[in-house]
């Protein structure tokens, strides 16, 4: 009796992970048998039965069957690494290639690696190289300032901009939370292309009204619009889960509005904020369509001087940022990987204890 | 939280400014041959003529033709690997996902412009094999149909895994095992109960993978192909007299997608698919 | 937490600020790869300031670039037609010739100087030549006998499949309309400021069918590098001086040369120049920048980065002296433009009207296969 109590005041779920857990379990036997009376089963008592089915086969056929299953999955997913992977790959070979043609592999060389850093140190002492590879290099230096000064900087803000206006969405009644979740995703589903002509409209028409020219401004707008919407859609789920009567409780207590705001719905709602902030981070760091139309020209980021620039003027420098990116990301998830799987062990030391 | 209502309407607002007003701005435009954006000195002009040229016509089709066939094979290829992922009972499951999603955070025009060197003779790997003595053949696809579909491939796959992955990754053990017990045979639980559940993820995918092929032109030019309509939106946009036409396009794009926003949106209504 | 993202936004925003109001910024909108990286430092060293240049790829691009007033431009460097588009909308500021030191009237070569005694009255006021150039086409050795069909039939070789093997042979075209529309003409023998209706239906069929029977691919930049790689394209039409770009760095790598350049008789002569539009405001750099860059010295370092031939009378006589460029210009007459001058014919504004037209024209072509 008691625990039927519990489950059915929703609220208190929040507080305890076990008893979510279980009644993930239960909640699925409901769905299963079409019954809306809660079944105590637990679900190892149902496993022997699955188990015992495929014993009538012999074992050698069993196996080869499951060796074989492997390594169809093994091919599968090589096959689409290597599809994902092979551009990668060539970017790294160039990055290490001595000469300035990067069709020709001539030796090995860290010098591009070196231009990123110092272009005037690591790319002088070469015969090949003239001062344009300098300035060239000294160019894709500075689109890399930018490209990470717009694309932290815009998604800082989108994710702070996203939180309330999240926050104002789920305040809103049913019917006006879907007009505005429909407005919301238009920027989603909208093409590149087409946001980024009507962004470049809007700032041409607002711009030569104050007569600011397209730039950084128009820039981190336009990336500020775009991230926008993700940041709202992953935190919008999040908020819907919270016990609304939390935060006025907060606030009855004498907490004031803003450390409510902080103390009890910014951490119920982290891992939205997360995923969103990630949305945000991925969307702007890698955006092209809506750069090039809204001032790239004047504030270019990587990928706009990979577009605008041809073979000469663009630094093969270009390919060490991009492997450094690269594999230092799969450092970042290799190295939360391992920390996570750390954790799960020693709370799994614990609880043993316990 | 009634109180925070309030902050949906400078959201409204912005919206609005960013949305709304650029869209009616096109829709003027549209009629006219500009000026540039100056639309009060613009001239009455019929620019549906053109768009419904075959020229234009060429390129919308040449488009979908490229787009559909992308997310086709991006489909078939993704949705083996995220359900073997998904399903798969070994501990570092993210780790391996996040292996093939990882790429997306590395810059998608310089790896579309590696995958394209390859497609052409006198590339990296060639020369690199040259000095062993190996002669590698040519695959000479840059600009054919073959070459930008496989590039569009090795670019938009990981958008298409993800979505079905995290489709996949919420269904509960359990309701295979409950499957199993019912009498279903494994072709019929994945038919009955997997597909159906994955379905939202793979909507995600076709609209994360065929829209940026379609209507995308960085990747598309990288690989050698001018054709489509991307390309097509940009030089009219290059030249200020052409406005209107730029225009005409970007907003028949928008209808083709308000409308399938439409459809989404009566499926899932807390507008959830998208992530 | 909130307060150390306030933090670092406002420290951002700062950062921002810096690095914008340090030192006085010139905006060049440029063609790539056409300033010597070194001139850029010398230029930034000398007068402690900072080049920023905007990369454009067509002509029309420059002119959006300009007319939008979406960029503060203080420099800009089209070609002809697209001066006297700006001169008739009156987006160019009027030279002052007190304030270029470096400048002499007669400074300029006389066969250009002759060409541009044709164009538009008062011209020499609004436009310094930057380089100059012919339409020709660039050709792969490796494609046997190639040169001598080039050499035999000029434009014919893009268009005509009884002397061209439609099969086995690439062809590279500019993707712009109006360098696209000049060759059909050119073939076709009608002038290349042709507005008769019936003559631009005749470019756009012979374009269309161009598309249809021949490997055609269009592109920019690219070309001459494709042109080089030699599977990719046989032959194309290119900018003069892209050729003689490719050719530096064929030699420089030390790589085996398969490529050569061939103006025919009847072509398209042409030259950039350095303008001031009406966007600028630092037009007091742009006018050092403008004197820094008639300086023989800098036009000759600024030549062997870029490839084509420079306009001084002084800057040629210099070239002439060096070792490396006797040979150049006695290998390669398609060096020096004023050899094309008897059959050269320069573009001209022809108005939005035809503009739309030709760009109608490339549309169609492009779109053919």
């Amino acid at each position: 009796m008691m625990s039927k109590k519990v489950i059915s005041k929703g609220n208190l779920v929040q507080n305890s992970n076990k008893t979510k857990r279980k009644l993930k379990n239960k909640k699925y036997q409901v769905i299963i048998n079409n019954q809306k009376v809660l079944i105590t089963l637990k679900p190892k008592q149902m496993l022997p039965v699955t188990k015992q089915q495929p014993k009538k086969l012999p074992i050698s056929y069993h196996r080869s069957k499951k060796i074989l299953a492997t390594i169809l999955k093994i091919i599968i997913i090589s096959f689409a690494a290597f599809l994902i992977y092979v551009p990668i790959v060539v970017i790294l070979f160039q990055s290490i290639n001595g000469s300035k043609n990067n069709d020709v592999f001539t030796n090995f060389s860290l010098k591009w690696y070196g231009g990123l850093f110092n272009p005037e140190y690591f790319l002088n002492n070469d015969g090949h190289l003239s001062s344009s590879d300098i300035q060239a290099a000294k160019e894709l230096q500075e689109a890399i300032f930018q490209t990470f000064t717009v694309t932290i900087s815009s998604t800082i803000i989108s994710t702070i901009l996203g939180i309330l206006f999240a926050l104002g969405i789920n305040a809103l009644s049913r019917k006006k939370r879907q007009k505005m979740i429909l407005l919301n995703n238009v920027p989603i589903v909208n093409a590149d292309i087409v946001t980024a002509v009507t962004l470049m409209i809007i700032f041409q028409v607002f711009f030569s009204i104050f007569h600011i020219e397209l730039g950084f401004i128009s820039i981190l707008i336009s990336h500020i619009f775009f991230s926008l919407p993700y940041v709202v859609l992953s935190i919008l789920p999040k908020l819907s889960e919270i016990d609304h009567n939390l935060y006025d409780a907060a606030v009855d207590l004498g907490c004031s509005p803003f450390k409510a705001l902080l103390k009890v719905i910014i951490p119920a709602i982290k891992s939205g904020i997360i995923m969103g902030m990630l949305f945000a981070f991925t969307m702007s760091i890698d955006d092209f369509t809506i750069s090039y139309f809204t001032g790239a020209r004047l504030y270019s980021n990587v990928s706009c001087i990979i577009y605008l620039r041809k073979s000469k003027s663009l630094s093969p420098s270009v390919y060490a940022y991009n492997t450094i990116l690269t594999f230092g990301i799969l450092l970042v998830l290799v190295g939360y990987n391992i920390y996570v799987h750390l954790k799960n062990q020693k709370k799994k030391l614990k609880n043993n204890k316990e | 939280m009634n109180r925070f209502k309030k902050m949906a309407i400078p959201y409204l607002i912005w919206m609005i400014i960013l949305v709304l007003i650029p869209i009616v701005i096109l829709i003027i435009m549209s009629f006219q041959r500009t000026k540039g954006i100056k639309i009060f000195e613009g001239t009455f002009n019929n620019n549906f003529k053109i768009i419904f040229s075959k020229d234009v016509m060429q390129r919308l089709w040449l488009s979908f033709i490229y787009s559909a066939v992308v997310t086709v094979f991006c489909l078939i290829i993704a949705y083996p690997v995220a359900y073997i992922i998904a399903r798969a009972n070994f501990k570092h499951r993210f780790l391996v996902l996040s292996f093939l999603i990882l790429p997306m955070w590395s810059n998608t025009l310089l790896r579309t412009k590696g995958i394209a060197s390859l497609f052409m003779e006198g590339n990296i790997f060639t020369s690199l094999f040259e000095k062993i003595g190996i002669t590698l053949p040519t695959l000479n696809w840059y600009a054919t149909p073959m070459g930008v579909i496989t590039g569009m491939i090795s670019m938009y796959l990981p958008f298409m895994i993800l979505p079905i992955y995290n489709s996949l990754e919420k269904i509960d053990k359990s309701l295979y095992d409950a499957s199993d017990d019912l009498g279903a045979n494994a072709f019929k639980t994945f038919w009955k109960v997997t597909f159906p559940i994955s379905l939202k993820g793979i909507t995600t995918g076709i609209i994360l993978v065929f829209l940026p092929c379609a209507t995308g032109f960085g990747v598309a030019e990288q690989l050698g192909e001018n054709g489509l309509i991307g390309t097509y939106i940009k030089t009219q946009f290059d030249n200020e007299a052409t406005y209107g036409v730029g225009a005409l396009v970007s907003l028949i794009i928008l209808v083709i997608i308000i409308g399938a926003l439409f459809i989404v949106g009566k499926v899932d209504k807390e507008g959830e698919t998208l992530l | 937490m909130k307060k150390s993202i306030l933090c670092f936004i406002v420290l951002l925003v700062g950062v921002f600020t810096l690095s914008s109001c340090g030192k006085k910024k010139l905006y060049l909108l440029n063609w790539n790869e056409y300033l010597n990286g070194s001139l850029v430092t010398k230029f930034e060293k000398k007068y402690n300031c900072k080049i920023k240049t905007l990369y454009s790829e067509s002509n029309e691009d420059m002119y959006s670039v300009i007319s939008n007033s979406q960029y503060p431009v203080d420099i800009a460097i089209p070609s002809d037609y697209m001066i006297e588009k700006l001169y008739k909308e009156k987006l160019l500021n009027k030279i002052d010739f007190a304030k270029l030191s470096n400048y002499q009237a007669d400074m300029f070569d006389e066969k250009l100087t002759d060409i541009r005694s044709t164009y538009f009255e008062d011209n020499e006021s609004y436009a310094i030549p930057y380089f100059w150039g012919t339409i020709s086409i660039m050709y792969n050795n490796r494609t046997a006998g190639i040169e001598q069909l080039i050499k035999d039939h000029g434009w014919g070789v893009f268009f005509d499949d009884t002397i061209i093997d439609k099969n086995n042979v690439k062809i590279g075209m500019y993707n712009n309309p109006r360098d696209t529309v000049a060759v059909a003409e050119l073939y076709l023998g009608y002038s290349l400021n042709t507005t008769r209706e019936s003559e631009l239906t005749e470019v756009k069929n012979l374009l269309v069918k161009q598309g249809k029977t021949f490997n055609v691919k269009y592109a920019a930049d690219d070309l001459k590098k494709w042109v080089t790689g030699g599977s990719n394209l046989d032959f194309a039409m290119v900018y003069s001086g892209d050729f003689f770009d490719q050719l530096y760095l064929i030699q420089d790598e030390g790589l085996d040369q398969y490529i050569n350049i061939y103006v025919p008789e009847k072509t398209n002569l042409y030259f950039d120049g350095m303008v001031i539009p009406t966007t600028s405001k630092n037009t007091d750099l742009a006018y050092e920048f403008i004197n820094f860059m008639l300086d023989t010295d800098n036009i000759v370092e600024n030549v062997e980065y870029v490839g084509y031939c420079p306009c001084t009378k002084a800057s040629i006589a210099a070239l002439e002296e060096d070792e490396y460029y006797q040979e150049i210009i006695k290998t390669y007459p398609a060096f020096y433009p004023g050899n094309a001058i008897n059959g050269g014919e320069l573009y001209h504004d022809l108005g939005n009207d035809v503009y739309q037209k030709l760009q109608e024209i490339y549309n169609a072509a492009a779109a053919a296969k």
